[in-house]
């Protein structure tokens, strides 16, 4: 006599592992400890580079600066490093007043891809 | 500018560990029992060729994925040759290239030549160091990439060794089944003890010993804990019930065990995939 029970526990153990898995990302492994322009800072002086600083090592694979009003992008001056680090400097061009977004994405050591963003104002000459 | 690679990337790296694990495990199965190797070849070769396959399929793609999150889902960007030289790079590039070196190899060389198939089998299981949080903890606990072969190995060799023994009982006479069974268990008892205490090893260094029921990586370890205990539970319930009663009772025994096996090949897979989750989740004391 043929018994169908495996599959139904097959059945029952694929729902269970859908069930328990994570439904929202967890890959965060290592997180920005702090960056220059901080976010949500309001500066009166247009920063010169943007600085990153991360919990683990880090190898940078992107970074955009954008002009959210303006869809503009920044082009940074300087390449991004190119072994892991745990601080990045980045040369930017001069920018103007308005409020730009910084966004990033990088590989850790254990090479999961991580990414963040983060805000800033810029009043000078205003 | 996200592209959030965590769930494609999971259960691709879950697809890549079942078909590394069959393929290297059919070798590894076939190097200590010779006697059932020989009399089950068709199906060692079924699955050696389906965990070739799976593995030369889904490497190539999961480090398509990785371009593709690595550039934060900019498709220009992602599948330029700096992406793609970047991506050789990174762990899961490096990984991937002695993944697929030693999946050739065992596909090359079949059941052939053992001491050549046994190589491949290392190499491809040896790949998984390379990548993820035992290659990031190593820096603290450089015996951690040891641990996690001898792990890794004696999953590879229990899970490739179900279906052959399965296929044993339902088509050898009875006294070969119980042989065969007999064989399987002598192996089982040692490789289980090791799957157990490198697992324990691992999951110490990993998180720092400290326990965290908020940790998504703790309770995905708790889960795949509790699902091998039940495996564990159906391990210990064939060789002590069902093996004696194959002496017995051989009809009943030959009945009986294949479903058990197929039972415990079920969570064996269920395990696999909540293992490709966890690879994605933080232990819990990196950040």
């Amino acid at each position: 006599m043929k018994t169908y029970l495996p599959n139904r526990l097959a059945v029952v153990g694929l729902l269970f592992a859908l069930a328990i898995l994570p439904a929202s990302p967890a890959a965060a492994h290592t997180k920005v400890d702090k960056s220059v322009p901080a976010d949500g800072a309001t500066l009166t002086d247009a920063p010169q580079r943007i600085e990153l600083q991360f919990a683990g090592k880090m190898r940078l694979t992107v970074i955009k600066i954008t002009r959210p009003d303006t869809a503009a992008a920044i082009t940074p001056q300087s390449t991004l490093p190119t072994t892991f680090v745990t601080r990045a400097d980045i040369e930017i061009p001069p920018l103007e007043s308005g409020s730009y977004e910084v966004s990033w994405v990088g590989v850790g050591e254990d090479g999961h891809v991580m990414n963040g963003s983060f805000k800033f104002h810029v009043t000078t000459g205003q | 500018m996200h592209f959030d690679e965590t769930i494609v990337t999971s259960l691709l790296r879950a697809v890549i560990l079942l078909g590394a694990l069959l393929a290297a495990g059919s070798v590894l199965y076939a190097a200590t029992d010779r006697q059932t190797a020989i009399s089950t070849r068709p199906q060692l070769r079924t699955q050696i060729l389906f965990g070739v396959c799976v593995v030369l399929v889904a490497t190539p793609v999961s480090l398509f994925v990785f371009q593709l999150a690595m550039s934060g889902g900019d498709t220009s960007l992602a599948f330029g040759p700096d992406m793609r030289w970047l991506a050789f790079q990174m762990p899961q590039g490096q990984a991937a290239i002695l993944r697929l070196l030693g999946i050739i190899l065992i596909a090359a060389n079949g059941l052939r030549l053992l001491p050549l198939g046994l190589t491949g089998a290392i190499l491809t299981i040896g790949s998984f160091t390379l990548e993820g949080h035992t290659a990031a903890a190593a820096h603290s606990y450089p015996w951690l990439p040891v641990v996690l072969v001898i792990h890794l190995l004696a999953l590879a060799w229990w899970f490739a060794g179900l279906l052959p023994l399965a296929n044993a009982l339902r088509n050898f006479p009875a006294d070969d089944a119980a042989n065969a069974v007999h064989r399987f268990a002598r192996i089982a008892v040692p490789a289980f003890g090791l799957l157990v205490i490198a697992g324990v090893a691992m999951f110490l260094a990993l998180t720092g010993a400290r326990i965290d029921a908020a940790n998504r990586y703790q309770l995905l370890l708790l889960a795949k804990t509790g699902l091998f205990a039940v495996i564990l539970g159906f391990a210990a319930y064939n060789k002590f019930v069902l093996t004696p009663g194959l002496r017995t009772s051989p009809a009943n025994g030959q009945q009986k065990l294949p479903v058990s096996i197929r039972f415990e090949i079920i969570l064996a897979v269920i395990v696999l995939i909540v293992t490709g989750f966890l690879t994605s989740t933080s232990p819990g004391h990196e950040t």
